[in-house]
């Protein structure tokens, strides 16, 4: 080949320039610590990091939202126990009350349950953070108000049904908080199955009892409307004991194709609907849950826990006492199985609090995993980079050495 | 024979010596000149004389002073140069859209994607948190603020190649109007036998540059004009030049000869790369990002105006996002006037955050083409980041090539110092042998004078 003066300095200048051009990228990669400068030095492990750094964007979320949260449950449990300590205190004193020795002292015994009325409805009521803790998802006022004269304690909002959802995973939703209608609110369970060979068009209907804050009686009377094979149209009406209209609705009800459960009411994911006349102190939830349609059909009924809540049934064995009276059997059995009740929501809450810290645990370890897939992605290895950067500076040294050597020399110098 | 016939050999001798002592020095003086072949004497011996029944030589002569180049390696890079300068110029222009989008790094729009979302999930927890409600609006302003930026900056890229594409035009005029008045004074050379070797390294030098730019074909004839197309439409011979200008029509740029003319079929060059970014990069990123966008705004609207505000007459029905042009993001004003607007509420209870929840879920969904919008972000990120490294790629191993090619021209082409010195020597001896032999013959004349 035929040595041009061009030709040597060309293949120099090459050479140089690209051990130059490989000591650029090294030395970014040093200063930045990150070997994916621009998405096109690795558009695959572009993506790869803009996707774990989305999960642990995600992860760190959900961490924080459990953090959130702790603090709600914890004030639920103690809100809770404070009731527990009340109830079983009042089951002790009724038992006292009930004692024919302490037959003279039952005014006190009422005073004493007015007291726990007072602790308890203080629990009911009781924020953190500026949310009721009972007050299911209405925030504008207490739940609970106990009217004027004191004989009946009213529900102060429309709904205390509402769950309080967290976000604690992809698809994960975590209900973090005990609502007011499931720990002190009448709920009436509808049960049986529907033939799934009933005719379109084809009516069933069943009949409840429920009671206002002071007692009185009205009557539930629920129609369902086969409107198609998965589908029947419930109306719902009450009535008072003059049979004077109070309140009505329709819901559209869908069920599952295969199982035939409840899937969704009116078009959402539900199986239960909270019914309230705020002008006649009538608070109920009433749940469809056990609910479907199947090849025969069983008897539609429907069943309440209650007929009034914890604080009209103590309201009521407190005026019992006040008038001298014996506490009925059937009113200590109703605090008794609110105790139970309690006693189930308090497990519940405690689910939840374990829940909520296990899954902490559980993010804490996969966030530390996502962050060592970012790195093992991204990151540059220094020592390999320097010692990299060291043999290009050594090589560089060298091409300089050499072409400052052999570039100047020619034929000239010798004549 | 006469002692007349040595002065004419050693006087047509220091003549030729003379002339190659020049193409040498030319030759050194263009040493470090690229564009540059290097020339070379061609020697011959001058037409004997046939006297007295015997053959007399009459010296040497100069044939020609031939141009020393490779016209198999010279098409090659001719060929080569477009392709190379079409994939550098899509690189860079690729570099810059890459940058618009700031990833991957904390300021990239996939983290301003995933906190709009997730400041729904925070707010889901404390719903009627005005903090919480605020931070959902700073949030979107954030992600509104960043689409903005990226849409500017598609402008300016575009602004940038409208002026490039032009400025790159008028050099292309100028090149064909220097090409044409080159070709035909190496028509008046060639007519006169002269050889318009420097004419010839010139035109080759703006051939070149014209093949940075276009796709060019080259034709000689047999007086060494050339004549010169670009993308099929007639651009230069020996007689005339075209003037070609920018065509610009609905989102689209080409090049035509000027007046209205022929389109000229781009296939590489930097020009071809303005105009494959600027009419189909540019607008297919863009939709890409439209519609991202616009699935946002849809998909939370959607949800959104199913809820209720946290106002003391709680409302429904409200926009979060205003619906204006495609890929436009800008917050209801009423909402950025009013945190307690932003809707969560899925029953107007106050602390009901299940709409929060389902907006938070969106970042969740596949809305877009059975893909969720990250992944659709991502898509589009990791698609211009493909292109920008083939491109890359392609550069680097054409420029192996154009490097290869060059260092070949270089070789064949190029001045070696060391073979021109020795010519120096060899030329000068020779010149020197020449004037030695006119003393000789003189003294030899003195002697027979001498005589007389």
């Amino acid at each position: 080949m035929r040595i041009s003066d061009l030709l040597m300095n060309k293949t120099y200048l090459n050479g140089i320039a690209n051990n130059k051009s490989r000591m650029d990228l090294l030395s970014k990669q040093i200063a930045s610590q990150s070997s994916i400068l621009k998405p096109s030095d690795s558009p695959i492990g572009t993506a790869r990091v803009l996707r774990l750094e989305d999960k642990l964007s995600n992860t760190d979320l959900y961490m924080k939202n459990i953090q959130n949260s702790f603090g709600f449950v914890n004030e639920t449990i103690r809100g809770m126990e404070s009731i527990e300590t009340e109830i079983t205190n009042i089951l002790v004193k009724l038992t006292e009350a009930n004692n024919p020795i302490n037959s003279e002292n039952r005014a006190n015994y009422a005073d004493q349950l007015e007291h726990a009325l007072n602790s308890i409805l203080t629990s009911a009521n009781m924020s953190y953070d500026g949310k009721y803790v009972f007050g299911g998802t209405s925030f504008s006022a207490q739940p609970f108000a106990i009217s004027s004269d004191r004989s009946a304690v009213l529900q102060n909002v429309n709904d205390i049904s509402g769950k309080s959802l967290v976000k604690i995973g992809n698809s994960v939703n975590l209900k973090t908080n005990i609502s007011g209608a499931e720990l002190f609110g009448t709920i009436l369970t509808q049960q049986g199955l529907f033939n799934s060979g009933d005719a379109v068009g084809s009516i069933t209907s069943t009949n409840q009892t429920v009671y206002d804050a002071y007692g009185n009686q009205f009557n539930l009377n629920l129609e369902y409307e086969k409107v198609s094979d998965k589908e029947y149209k419930l109306t719902y009406s009450i009535v008072d004991s003059d049979s004077n209209p109070v309140k009505s609705d329709s819901l559209n009800l869908s069920f599952d194709e295969y199982s035939g459960n409840l899937i969704e009411i009116n078009g959402s994911s539900a199986t239960e609907i909270s019914i309230n006349s705020p002008s006649h102190k009538l608070n109920f939830t009433l749940d469809l849950n056990a609910i479907g349609i199947g090849s025969t059909s069983t008897s539609i009924s429907v069943s309440a826990n209650q007929e009034r809540d914890i604080f009209n049934t103590i309201i009521k064995i407190r005026d019992d006492l006040k008038n001298g009276l014996n506490v009925n059997d059937n009113d200590i059995n109703d605090i008794k199985i609110f105790h139970q009740r309690l006693l189930n929501r308090m497990s519940e809450a405690g689910y939840t609090y374990n829940t909520l810290d296990n899954t902490n645990s559980l993010l804490d370890n996969q966030r530390i995993e996502i962050e060592s897939m970012i790195s093992a992605e991204k990151d540059v290895d220094i020592a390999k980079a320097i010692i990299e950067m060291q043999n290009y500076d050594y090589l560089l040294q060298v091409s300089y050495k050499m072409s400052a050597m052999i570039l100047p020399k020619s034929l000239l110098d010798f004549l | 024979m006469s002692l007349s016939r040595i002065f004419d050999i050693a006087q047509r001798s220091l003549g030729v010596y003379q002339r190659a002592l020049d193409v040498t020095s030319h030759n050194i003086a263009n040493a470090s000149n690229p564009n540059y072949s290097r020339q070379r004497v061609n020697f011959n011996t001058e037409i004997p004389e046939i006297n007295a029944g015997l053959i007399w030589g009459t010296g040497v002569k100069l044939d020609t002073v031939q141009r020393v180049r490779n016209q198999l390696t010279e098409s090659q890079i001719l060929y080569n140069n477009p392709k190379f300068s079409y994939n550098e110029k899509q690189s860079y222009l690729l570099g810059q859209i890459e940058n618009v989008f700031s990833e991957p790094t904390t300021l990239g729009l996939s983290n301003l994607i995933t906190g709009f979302f997730n400041s729904w999930s925070e707010l889901s927890v404390n719903p009627n948190s005005v903090p919480l409600r605020n931070n959902v609006i700073y949030s979107a302003q954030k992600l509104a603020s960043k689409v903005d930026t990226i849409k500017e900056s598609f402008d300016i890229i575009r602004t940038d190649i409208v002026a490039e594409f032009k400025s790159s035009t008028t050099l292309i005029n100028g090149y064909l109007e220097q090409i044409k008045n080159l070709n035909s004074r190496i028509f008046e050379a060639t007519g006169r036998g002269v050889s318009p070797n420097d004419f010839l390294d010139e035109r080759d030098r703006l051939i070149n540059e014209l093949s940075n730019l276009v796709n060019v074909n080259v034709s000689y004839d047999n007086n060494n004009v050339a004549t010169i197309s670009i993308g099929g439409v007639f651009a230069a011979d020996g007689t005339d030049f075209v003037n070609f200008e920018i065509a610009e029509n609905d989102g689209q740029i080409a090049l035509r000869s000027a007046n209205g003319g022929s389109i000229v079929a781009l296939k590489s060059g930097e020009l071809n790369a303005l105009k494959d970014i600027y009419s189909s990069k540019i607008p297919e990123y863009e939709n890409k990002l439209n519609r991202i966008v616009d699935t946002i705004i849809t998909e939370v609207n959607n949800i959104h105006k199913t809820g209720y505000s946290i106002d003391d007459q709680p409302q429904t029905g409200i926009d979060f996002f205003e619906v204006t042009d495609s890929g436009k993001m800008i917050i209801n004003s009423k909402i950025l006037n009013d945190p307690n607007k932003i809707a969560v509420s899925i029953n107007g209870t106050n602390g009901n955050g299940d709409l929060a929840l389902r907006l938070a879920e969106i970042s969740n969904k596949k809305v877009i083409d059975n893909l969720t919008i990250s992944e659709t972000y991502s898509t589009l990120i990791s698609g211009i980041a493909n292109h920008k490294q083939t491109a890359d790629n392609m550069a680097a191993t054409d420029k192996l090539v154009i490097d290869q090619l060059e260092l070949q021209k270089a070789s064949y082409s190029g001045v070696s110092i060391d073979e021109e010195m020795a010519n120096v020597i060899k030329f000068q001896r020779s010149y020197e042998a020449s004037a030695k032999l006119i003393k000789v013959a003189d003294e030899m004349l003195q002697t027979i004078l001498g005589m007389v």
